[in-house]
C-alpha cells in the first residue's frame, strides 16, 4: 500500500477540516511572504516589514487554529464514548467548531494583541509609522525633469498609512 | 452537521467567511493605528477576504473535477493494486451516480443520507471518499494559497487605490 493510498483511506475515513486548514495556512505562509519581498514597488525595508508581518501572522495563525481544532477534539472526547460512530461524527463537528473559532475570533485577536511587540523585536529600527522614504532610484531622478503636468496634478499613492507599509495589505 | 464539516468545500466557504467577518472588524477596533490606517486595512481585508471566497466558490467545483478525474485515472492504472482501486472507484461513482440521479428533493435527501450511512458500514467506499476529498483539497490549496494571493496583487491594488484616491479628492 503506498503513501497516497494510506492517506486517502484515512481522509476516506475521517476528513476532518483541520487537514486543509493547516495545508492553506502554511501555504499561505510560504506564497505571501515570497510575494511581498519580491514587491518592487515598496521600499527594501518596507517590504522586508511586510513578509515578516506575513510570516508572523501564519506563525500565530498555524498553532491558534491547530490548538482550537485540538480542544474541540476534546470535547468530543468528553461528550460521547471513544471508538463509536457518533465519536467520530461529534469529533469533526467539534473540531469544525474550534477552527471557526479560531478563524472567527481568536486568530485576529492574537494578531492585534502580539504582532506590534514582535515586529519591534524583530525590527527595532523600522518605524511603521513613518512616513514612506522614496526609493533610492526615485530619490536621483529630479522631478521637474520626468514629471509632467498631468502626473503632478494627481494624488501621489497612499503610503503614509502604518498597515499599508506593515504587511496589513493584501498580496 | 458531521457530512458538512467533512465536506471540505463546505467547511472552507464557513471558514473564509468567518475570516471575512473578524479580520477587518478587529483591524477596526484596533487601538494601536490611527483612524485612516484602519479604515484602509479594513477595507482591503474584507475586499481581500470576499475575493477569495468569490474566487473559492467559482472554481472549486471545476478544479476539483478535474484533479479527482486525473487522480482516479492514476489509481486505477497502478500496476500494484490497479484492479482493487479500480473496482472501490468504480462503487463510489455509482454512489454518487445514485444522488446525482435523484428526481426530486426529497429522493435527493433519502439518496445522500443512506450514501453517508454506506461509508460508516462499507470500507470499500472509504477509498474512493478520500481520493474525492483529497483532490479537494489539493483543489483548496491551489485555489487560496496560490491563486488568490497573485490574483489579488493584479486586482485589488488598482480597486483600492481607487476607492481611497477618490476619498482623498472628495476631502
Amino acid at each position: 500500500m503506498t503513501f497516497i493510498h494510506k492517506l486517502c483511506e484515512t481522509i476516506g475515513e475521517n476528513n476532518k477540516p483541520i487537514y486543509t486548514v493547516m495545508a492553506i495556512a502554511c501555504g499561505k505562509g510560504t506564497v505571501r511572504p515570497i510575494l511581498s519581498i519580491t514587491d518592487k514597488k515598496e521600499a527594501p525595508d518596507a517590504r522586508k516589514y511586510a513578509a515578516l508581518r506575513e510570516l508572523m501572522t501564519e506563525f500565530i495563525g498555524v498553532p491558534t487554529t491547530l490548538a482550537f481544532g485540538l480542544l474541540g477534539e476534546q470535547a468530543a472526547k468528553s461528550l460521547t464514548q471513544k471508538g463509536t460512530i457518533k465519536y467520530k461524527r461529534a469529533n469533526a463537528v467539534m473540531s469544525f467548531f474550534g477552527i471557526c473559532l479560531a478563524a472567527g475570533y481568536f486568530v485576529p485577536k492574537f494578531c492585534n494583541i502580539f504582532m506590534p511587540h514582535v515586529m519591534k523585536k524583530l525590527m527595532p529600527n523600522y518605524d511603521p509609522n513613518a512616513v514612506s522614504a522614496p526609493m533610492p532610484n526615485q530619490r536621483i531622478k529630479s522631478p521637474s525633469k520626468t514629471k509632467s503636468v498631468k502626473s503632478l496634478n494627481s494624488y501621489p499613492p497612499y503610503t503614509g498609512s502604518i498597515y499599508h507599509r506593515n504587511g496589513m495589505k493584501v498580496v | 452537521m458531521a457530512a458538512f464539516a467533512q465536506t471540505t468545500a463546505c467547511a472552507i466557504t464557513v471558514e473564509t467567511t468567518l475570516k471575512a467577518l473578524g479580520r477587518p472588524a478587529f483591524i477596526y477596533y484596533d487601538k494601536h493605528a490611527n483612524n485612516r490606517s484602519k479604515k484602509y486595512a479594513a477595507t482591503k481585508e474584507l475586499l481581500y477576504q470576499s475575493f477569495c471566497l468569490g474566487l473559492y466558490l467559482s472554481f472549486i467545483n471545476p478544479i476539483k473535477n478535474n484533479v479527482y478525474k486525473f487522480m482516479s485515472k492514476k489509481a486505477r492504472a497502478s500496476k500494484t493494486n490497479g484492479a482493487e482501486n479500480t473496482r472501490k472507484l468504480d462503487l463510489f461513482d455509482a454512489e454518487l451516480l445514485k444522488i446525482k440521479n435523484a428526481k426530486s428533493k426529497d429522493e435527493k435527501k433519502l439518496a445522500q443520507e443512506r450514501f453517508n450511512k454506506l461509508l460508516t458500514i462499507n470500507k470499500d467506499l472509504r477509498f474512493g471518499k478520500g481520493v474525492r476529498e483529497l483532490s479537494s483539497i489539493l483543489s483548496t490549496v491551489f485555489i487560496l494559497a496560490l491563486c488568490a494571493p497573485i490574483l489579488s496583487q493584479i486586482i485589488l491594488h488598482p480597486v483600492m487605490n481607487m476607492i481611497f484616491h477618490d476619498k482623498k479628492k472628495a476631502q
